[in-house]
């Protein structure tokens, strides 16, 4: 009663940087107090944890209680179309699916069926949909992130897979800013990149590339003529060499994949994406999103926060400054938004 | 799999592997802070109430005290002037048993005086006045006589009369005769003169000490 409430920290943990933000509480409504964001070259666990302790005040404490999003190297999100609504309620399909199709080992790795339209728990008692989304990651791999999480001082209450939080806010926001033409959202990391497809709040592709940043060093490499490739992989992330004119040549392999999937479906559903959201990437990589905007002639898509997080019920504290935010924040606010209570906070 | 019992908010699976978290349950205390807290805010809560019946009981017993002072005021004033009453009667009482117990009746007095005065002689004024004595408490007798006489022998023939008298020496007392005159008032021819009798009793320690 008298004693004050405990604070919340979500953080949105990358490979490439942290992104967290303190918030008055984790019940909605909310108000962000503070955002910080620290990046991740050689950080070592006892400067992360100081980053954080400037953000949060752990008394004392090993761990502080937060909501995490983080991406495992082995993660996955895959759409699947069942071929009828019966069979997309059957467990034993679905788990043959995963394995024949998608290469996941139900049986070490951390499932979660979702209904593709809305982003809820598959209900196999009275599930009416043939889309479904498959998402999780390995056991191992789970295990390790949690690890590194602990590592940090953060005590996940929640560990959600970034990538589906994110694809979860950008449904949501498309929703809320009645966007109704299809956006091609593309994460790419290290190891990893995958092509989803939503329109009008609903996914509708989502599917692994097999390229991520670690096939564009040798390229780049190879272009610059450096000795190797974690020359080539330094250079990469720092700002000293403006990559807008080789970037063509570097995303090259990306770009083909993008067009593909894009154009398999507008061929498909007959409708045209005309805008790019690309999460995750550091501000220092810029020039990908712009390279794959005009290699596609999408727009890129530049989230405008507050009213849609207004709309959720978490508000932001004067001190703090949305405007200028990327796309990259998405997986972090879409760690606060419940989605499901829309319909009760526009029904107000 | 996720099954329906760990349904999750919309796009938001919970990943986390909870077997292999650590123990974070601290003992905690901020309840007992809360306790301490709520405990002192119904102590006092309790107290102020209890105050506040007890003002409330002893003002209603105040009012109920009045209204009988009220009541009792006029019983009392009742009694008051009974009582009153009673002492004035209880002073006539002892007048009358002070009367009673005097060695001689007054009346039996004026009768003798009256009767032992010699003819020429004008009683003016006669007293009878009692005092008592601090000491041993007796009381003693004053008879005050004013009168006129045409010669002074008629005083002095009277005041022999008065020493001869029984009735002024009762058994047990002892009476002293005092007299005293003014010149003769020319108008009148007679001289205003007074006599004094003090009757009382006979001191037992003189009395022995003359033995």
């Amino acid at each position: 009663m008298f004693t004050p409430k405990n604070k919340g920290l979500f953080v949105d943990v990358s490979e490439f940087s942290i992104l967290a933000a303190r918030t008055s509480s984790y019940k909605l409504p909310i108000v962000i107090e503070e955002i910080g964001e620290l990046p991740l070259a050689g950080t070592s666990n006892e400067e992360v944890r100081q980053f954080l302790e400037e953000l949060v005040d752990y008394k004392g404490a090993t761990y502080f209680v937060s909501r995490c999003g983080v991406y495992p190297e082995n993660r996955f999100v895959r759409y699947f179309e069942a071929e009828s609504v019966n069979k997309a309620k059957d467990p034993q399909y679905l788990t043959n699916v995963l394995e024949s199709e998608f290469e996941v080992d139900p049986a070490n790795s951390f499932v979660s069926i979702l209904d593709a339209r809305d982003g809820s728990d598959l209900d196999f008692e009275s599930a009416v949909t043939r889309k479904i989304a498959f998402c999780g990651g390995s056991n191992e791999d789970l295990q390790k992130t949690q690890d590194t999480l602990l590592g940090y001082g953060l005590y996940p209450d929640r560990m959600e897979l970034g990538s589906v939080s994110t694809l979860g806010g950008l449904c949501d926001y498309t929703r809320f800013n009645s966007i109704n033409s299809p956006i091609l959202f593309f994460e790419l990391t290290s190891e990893a990149a995958t092509i989803f497809i939503q329109s009008k709040g609903q996914l509708e592709v989502a599917r692994p590339i097999p390229v991520g940043l670690d096939s564009i060093y040798p390229i780049l490499q190879r272009e610059l003529g450096l000795k190797d490739e974690s020359s080539a992989r330094k250079l990469f992330f720092s700002n000293t060499f403006d990559f807008a004119e080789m970037g063509s040549k570097l995303m090259r392999k990306v770009i083909k994949e993008l067009q593909a999937s894009a154009g398999f479906y507008e061929v498909q559903t007959g409708q045209t994406i005309d805008r790019l959201f690309i999460s995750i990437l550091p501000k220092n990589l810029s020039w990908v999103a712009k390279t794959i905007s005009d290699a596609l002639g999408l727009e890129i898509m530049q989230p405008s926060y507050e009213a849609w997080l207004n709309s959720l019920n978490v508000k932001v504290s004067e001190g703090v400054e949305l405007m200028n935010l990327g796309s990259r924040w998405m997986g972090l606010f879409s760690l606060m938004g419940e989605y499901h209570l829309r319909e009760e906070v526009t029904s107000e | 799999m996720s099954k329906k019992k760990d349904l999750q908010p919309y796009w938001r699976p919970n990943v986390r592997i909870v077997e292999t978290l650590p123990d974070i349950k601290v003992v905690r205390t901020d309840f007992i802070i809360n306790f301490i807290a709520v405990s002192l805010v119904v102590i006092t809560g309790v107290y102020l109430l209890q105050r506040e019946y007890r003002v409330f009981a002893l003002s209603r017993s105040i009012s109920n005290l009045e209204q009988q002072i009220n009541v009792s005021n006029a019983d009392n004033n009742k009694n008051l002037k009974l009582n009153q009453r009673f002492f004035e009667a209880a002073n006539y009482v002892l007048e009358l048993q002070s009367f009673y117990s005097a060695p001689f009746r007054p009346y039996h007095l004026i009768a003798e005086l009256t009767q032992s005065k010699p003819e020429e002689m004008r009683f003016t004024k006669l007293s009878l006045s009692e005092s008592v004595a601090t000491k041993g408490k007796t009381v003693s007798f004053n008879i005050n006589i004013r009168c006129e006489v045409p010669d002074l022998t008629v005083l002095n023939s009277f005041k022999s009369i008065l020493a001869e008298s029984t009735l002024l020496k009762p058994e047990g007392y002892t009476a002293t005769i005092v007299e005293s005159f003014q010149a003769k008032n020319v108008q009148t021819g007679f001289f205003p003169c007074s006599v004094s009798v003090v009757i009382k009793p006979i001191d037992e320690k003189s009395k022995k000490d003359k033995k």
